[in-house]
């Protein structure tokens, strides 16, 4: 199994944090801090796990998370500072929106 | 208290009819008598006596509907038009007249019997109908004017009514509260006014609901990192002056974004005060356009333009 992770974050700091850890743990770590450039990477490099981000520029978070679901099967971990990851409902959540994104991500 | 009204309305406007018809049969009366008396006067004066006069009094009873009777200068009864009191001596205290011929001397007298005439009471009995359907029409009239303003009131109160609940649904916090206009003119206006009101209430909640979610990110995304930081550091993952270099530039953007907050908050307020000062436009603009390069889609290129000849121009130079 790739031991291959792509790190996506418009944040730089938190992608060096990030990086360091995963690379203590043996992991090859990709960096990513938009939403094309991760997708791109994604699709060349195939990784086990992506670390994502929900608010990147270029592609949201969440677009990148359901295109890369139709294409593979790869784990996602969505790594986000928003408190709920629906952004048209911050507060409670009650629409499909936050549950579809979990599913996509394999949550 | 209405219909006591009314009833009293009716009482006292079916007395004065009452009153009215007794001063037109009065009138009515002197006219029959002075009518009689001079056709009276112009028989006797004619013949000189009373003979042969008794169908033409009797025809006056019918056509008067009272009662006549005719007497001699002594009282004597010479016609009585009901036959009762024909030849005897007439004592009653009858309204009458004094028949006196041209010459001056008195011939008869003629009494008038007392007692309502058949017209006097149809008379009376249609002052009784006027009290009693003034009285019911009336009450009538009242009672169909209480419902009609009941109806009216309910039609003229409903869209205030509609009005008073979307205010109450948006005071509890449904913003939804909108009105579905059905009316026309000024509730129309008001309603539209309303739902405008409200609608800008619903989109204002919406962006400051947005709005503290995005700060929310903005402010925890420099303190994740600078937990991130000291713990990679005790983890010795970085060392110690990379860790607090890293703390110190999310510290400095943590105290700019509050700096801003508050500045945002005295905006709104009104009370923000400006610095005036001169400032380059050019250099702002490519602060600007380099502030944005990052963010930026690869494959294109953001660029400023029409800035060069601008050498310095007045501004609140924070806050450009």
């Amino acid at each position: 199994m790739s031991r291959k992770v792509l790190v996506v974050d418009d944040d730089r700091k938190t992608v060096a944090l990030v990086k360091l850890y995963l690379e203590r743990e043996g992991f090859s770590v990709l960096q990513a801090y938009d939403g094309i450039t991760a997708l791109e990477l994604a699709r060349r490099e195939k990784p086990a796990v992506i670390v994502l981000d929900l608010m990147l520029p270029g592609l949201e978070g969440e677009t990148i998370c359901s295109t890369l679901r139709s294409e593979s099967d790869v784990a996602i971990l969505m790594l986000t500072a928003r408190a709920t990851l629906c952004r048209v409902c911050p507060g409670d959540c009650p629409c499909a929106r936050e549950r579809c994104l979990l599913r996509n991500a394999g949550s | 208290m209405i219909v006591l009204a009314l009833g009293s309305v009716a009482f006292y406007v079916m007395q004065g009819a009452e009153q009215e018809i007794e001063v037109y049969d009065d009138l009515t009366e002197q006219l029959y008598l002075t009518r009689m008396e001079h056709w009276l006067l112009g028989y006797y004066t004619r013949g000189n006596s009373w003979e042969n006069v008794r169908a033409s009094v009797e025809e006056m009873g019918v056509l008067s509907g009272r009662r006549i009777i005719l007497t001699d200068p002594e009282d004597s009864v010479i016609v009585d038009s009901r036959y009762e009191f024909t030849g005897t001596l007439f004592e009653k205290e009858w309204p009458h007249r004094i028949l006196m011929s041209y010459s001056g001397d008195r011939v008869g007298t003629l009494y008038f019997g007392p007692g309502p005439t058949v017209a006097t009471a149809y008379k009376r009995e249609l002052a009784r109908s006027i009290g009693f359907f003034l009285f019911w029409g009336s009450l009538t009239a009242l009672a169909a004017a209480l419902v009609l303003t009941a109806l009216l009131a309910r039609r003229l109160t409903a869209p205030m009514r509609t009005l008073v609940q979307a205010i109450r649904r948006i005071g509890a916090g449904n913003l939804s509260g909108y009105i579905d206009i059905r009316e026309r003119g000024e509730f129309a206006e008001l309603a539209t006014a309303f739902n405008t009101m409200a609608h800008a209430l619903a989109q204002a909640a919406a962006f400051r609901k947005n709005f503290v979610a995005d700060i929310a990110h903005e402010l925890r995304t420099p303190l994740s990192n600078i937990q991130g930081y000291i713990e990679a550091a005790e983890d010795g993952l970085v060392s110690p002056g990379e860790a607090v270099a890293t703390i110190k530039d999310d510290a400095l953007l943590l105290h700019r974004l509050v700096e801003d907050l508050q500045e945002l908050a005295l905006a709104d307020s009104g009370t923000l005060t400006m610095a005036y000062r001169l400032c380059n436009p050019a250099a702002l603009a490519e602060k600007a356009v380099a502030s944005m390069r990052p963010a930026a889609r690869r494959g294109y290129r953001l660029y400023r333009q029409g800035w060069r000849t601008w050498d310095s121009t007045g501004g609140a130079g924070a806050h450009l």
